[in-house]
């Protein structure tokens, strides 16, 4: 899958939890959109969609935009 | 040893004084340790002044010394004001002033401070605290509990919920939020061990479970989001913590997939849940999840039934309670006591705003507010309280917020919105960079979680036929402009 399409894919899941359409490069951590609840929503939500588990303690890093969750995906699917 | 709440005195004092009575991220004060630092915290307070009259204010977060302050008070005889240093100064010192405390006990910096500029004794004899809690008008509002409601709730763990001797709570809930009692009031009158848990040491996900584990708790009280929020960790499960055996919830609906997917990680433990303002002494009703109402699973599960001191009934669908238990008002605020406060069969009663509905064996069923209040991540809020805050941002001409829920009800964040003194584009459109630090104004009279998660200006509010701001009109606009649901339909 190429990259673009990926992030559509985590967009939308984000899109789903905090009801609000994010661009790739919009903070969302940093900025509130996302607290540590909805955190656990995308977790949970990217953990069955892509089968990857983000470790608890970089949930920050990982969740900083669209960017960064989906090269985190990218770089640890399987297959 | 215990602490008895009809005497508020130490009692059975040779019963096994050397165990553990608090446990903080320091080390362990043992029952004769917590009865010793409490007599000298008690000797302080007299010499500084204080006596049954006027209120303390407690301030700091999870530190033992405000659990020897809140006891101390119990024992004096002394209302004390619990609040939690999530609260910025200002509001802590606002609360000051509201009860006109001539002190506030920091427990962080172990010393007393002058706290109002015009000390006054409370109106209200007896009161065992006054917890503030968020008010519509703008200012937090007092609410005063007995202590005779504080004993009966202490009575109620003991009596009514089987958790055996001696158990190891988790405290987890802030000090200014009424249901971290159960922890401390369980372990007190259980003789048992009260687990705190600071904010830094729930913030290391990883260590946290392990902080639990080598405490060996045994009860977890907490709301559905917070329990929530551990599921992350693949280690929150019976294998690290093997002594965990019962859950108790509040202040927010449970669902029976977050108590599933608790048996999945902990097959045998113990579901309870429980519901109540604070305005009732933490609890009015509870219920245990047992078999059958498992294999039911009706969504949200039922709140319960009455404890056994207490009244329930519905007036309009408005779930009402009597008895002991409620509140003796808000502190010097009439004008809101007679909306909410009548008698019952020679009791107190209080209407709660919550609708409900009771079944046949009594069983109690939570759907939804009256009003504008609303529970962030178990934090009750009033929407007018955030309202006015944004309304004294600069360039401001009046401020609205919106609780964005998804399609089942559930709640995801809160938005603001501002109505701009120099009008701008129709509709909603981004702040202007006046507002640029829009947050960090907020933080200086609100704790984090009454902060919207957005703000947005609006050039003029829709308004509904009583000329209040329509909020629901506002979660539409916003929906309509962000969601690509709403996106998709106009093509």
């Amino acid at each position: 899958m190429d990259m673009q399409a990926l992030e559509q894919q985590v967009a939308d899941i984000i899109e789903g939890v905090i009801l609000t359409k994010v661009d790739a490069d919009t903070l969302l951590v940093q900025s509130g959109l996302i607290d540590s609840l909805s955190a656990v929503d995308v977790a949970l939500a990217v953990e069955r969609k892509f089968g990857v588990k983000i470790p608890p303690t970089e949930i920050d890093v990982h969740l900083e935009s669209v960017q960064a969750l989906a090269q985190f995906i990218a770089e640890n699917k399987k297959s | 040893m215990r602490f008895d709440f009809d005497l508020y005195d130490f009692a059975d004092l040779d019963t096994a004084p050397d165990a553990p009575a608090i446990q903080d991220a320091r080390g362990t004060m043992s029952w004769a340790e917590l009865r010793a630092a409490t007599d000298a915290w008690m000797a302080r307070a007299r010499a500084a002044g204080i006596a049954p009259g006027p209120a303390l204010v407690i301030s700091g977060h999870k530190e033992a010394a405000f659990l020897v302050a809140m006891i101390g008070c119990l024992r004096m005889g002394v209302t004390y004001v619990p609040v939690d240093t999530i609260n910025p100064l200002q509001r802590i010192q606002r609360i000051g002033e509201i009860v006109h405390a001539p002190l506030r006990y920091d427990a962080t910096a172990d010393r007393f401070e002058a706290a109002s500029s015009d000390p006054q004794p409370l109106a209200q004899p007896g009161l065992a605290y006054i917890m503030f809690t968020s008010g519509s008008t703008g200012d937090p509002k007092g609410v005063q509990i007995g202590r005779e409601s504080v004993a009966l709730f202490a009575g109620w763990i003991r009596d009514c919920l089987h958790l055996g001797p001696a158990p190891a709570f988790m405290n987890q809930m802030l000090f200014s939020f009424d249901f971290s009692l159960f922890d401390i009031c369980g372990a007190l009158v259980l003789g048992g061990v009260c687990v705190l848990c600071p904010r830094e040491v729930i913030g290391q996900r990883d260590e946290f479970v392990d902080y639990l584990a080598h405490n060996h708790i045994e009860v977890w009280a907490s709301t559905p989001s917070f329990v929530r929020q551990q599921l992350f960790n693949e280690d929150f499960n019976h294998a690290h913590l093997p002594d965990l055996r019962v859950f108790v919830f509040g202040a927010e609906s449970l669902t029976p997939t977050l108590a599933e997917e608790l048996w999945t990680r902990f097959p045998s433990v113990r579901i309870i849940n429980s519901y109540g303002p604070t305005e009732a002494t933490c609890s009015t009703t509870y219920v245990e999840i047992d078999p059958a109402l498992r294999k039911k699973a009706p969504n949200p599960f039922p709140i319960g039934r009455a404890k056994p001191y207490a009244e329930v009934f519905l007036v309009d669908g408005e779930i009402c309670m009597a008895g002991d238990h409620v509140m003796y008002g808000y502190l010097n605020r009439p004008d809101l006591d007679q909306n909410v406060l009548f008698m019952h069969n020679g009791k107190r009663a209080y209407r709660s705003g919550d609708l409900g509905e009771i079944d046949a064996d009594g069983l109690v069923t939570f759907r939804g507010r009256k009003d504008d209040q609303i529970k962030m991540h178990g934090y009750r809020i009033e929407l007018a309280e955030v309202d006015a805050a944004l309304a004294t941002l600069p360039g401001v001409r009046a401020g609205a917020t919106v609780a964005l829920r998804r399609p089942d009800g559930t709640l995801v964040r809160m938005i603001g919105f501002v109505e701009l003194a120099q009008a701008g584009a129709p509709g909603l459109s981004p702040l202007p960079p006046a507002l640029a630090d829009w947050k960090q104004l907020l933080g200086v009279r609100m704790p984090p979680y009454m902060i919207p998660s957005e703000l947005i200006a609006c050039d003029l509010f829709p308004t509904t036929n009583s000329d209040k701001v329509d909020r629901k009109k506002l979660e539409r606009m916003y929906l309509d402009a962000r969601t690509s649901k709403a996106t998709e339909k106009a093509k």
